[in-house]
């Protein structure tokens, strides 16, 4: 027998077990499916960020849509209309106190509405998306 | 077998599962005995062709073919069996060759489990090159140009390192080549 022969010999039988193919296939389709979940809470993150988004926009663009009616909108024309007439008519009298009284007043107003809008940004900023 | 083309139509058709199963069908062998040349430990080198296969598997999108598919597989196969080699250097104990025979039949009742053993032994004796080249050439009566390819080595070598191993292994077990 030749040694070229003796070697073929030697390595004839030398392969993989026989159930090789299927522990690489069960690993493979355990990163098919470990992949896939990944795939599917990124895209429900992605969905939430968008619905809190599309919801915050829904929300203005629906207050706007029930406060912006024909009936109010003359209301307003009509009251912008009277206090225009009436500023009118004060304005020489008023004029000189017109300034200090308005910067009080306008202090006055935010120092009111100031700590409840800070607290809903708070709020909203915490809150988890 | 699949062509290179083949593969790259099945994985932008997504179908990589059904390349992975001809590169499997093809390369299985090929990539275990190339990982067992580097490890010389049976289960070690089906880890590392395992780990080869799913390497394979995971980037398969990005095979171009500008390398050959075989060239490609067994870059990774090198590689991992390399990264395998450093990682267990220390853990893994090489294998009996005895240990390797009495898994595999004999396919010629001329020649004795004995003479098998004495022989595997001479193999694992050569110089590392030497040895992967015997491996790889006698595993599958594969070509010169195919170990090269396996090996990154150039075909001239291979056959150098082929010769000298053989005229070692001659010398030592008293055997004349034809």
């Amino acid at each position: 027998m030749t040694l070229d022969a003796r070697l073929r010999g030697l390595y004839q039988g030398l392969d993989t077990s026989p159930n090789f193919d299927a522990r690489l296939m069960a690993r493979v389709s355990a990163e098919l499916d470990a992949s896939a979940a990944e795939k599917a809470a990124r895209a429900r993150a992605q969905e939430q960020r968008r619905y809190v988004l599309a919801k915050r926009g829904q929300s203005w663009s629906a207050w706007l849509r029930r406060a912006a009616t024909l009936e109010r909108l003359g209301a307003a024309a009509f009251a912008a209309c009277v206090v225009h007439n009436v500023w009118v008519g004060i304005q020489p009298q008023v004029s000189p106190l017109a300034l200090p009284l308005g910067v009080t007043a306008l202090g006055l107003v935010l120092a009111l509405a100031a700590p409840p809008l800070l607290l809903r940004c708070h709020r909203r900023m915490s809150r988890p998306l | 077998m699949l062509t290179d083309g083949e593969v790259i139509e099945l994985v932008g058709a997504n179908r990589r599962d059904l390349a992975l199963a001809a590169i499997l069908q093809a390369y299985r062998r090929k990539v275990f005995g190339l990982a067992y040349s580097f490890v010389r430990n049976r289960e070690a080198a089906e880890d590392v062709a395992q780990e080869v296969f799913i390497r394979v598997w995971r980037a398969l999108p990005s095979f171009d073919a500008r390398a050959s598919l075989s060239t490609w597989i067994y870059t990774i196969a090198r590689n991992t069996s390399l990264s395998a080699l450093r990682e267990q250097r220390r853990e893994v104990q090489r294998e009996d060759p005895a240990t390797v025979l009495e898994v595999q039949p004999a396919t010629d009742s001329a020649e004795s489990s004995a003479e098998r053993v004495a022989l595997m032994r001479l193999v694992d004796a050569l110089p590392d090159r030497q040895r992967q080249v015997v491996l790889l050439y006698y595993l599958q009566e594969q070509s010169h140009d195919e170990v090269a390819s396996m090996l990154a080595m150039p075909v001239g070598t291979v056959k150098t390192l082929l010769h000298r191993a053989r005229a070692r292994l001659a010398a030592a077990a008293g055997v004349l080549e034809k």
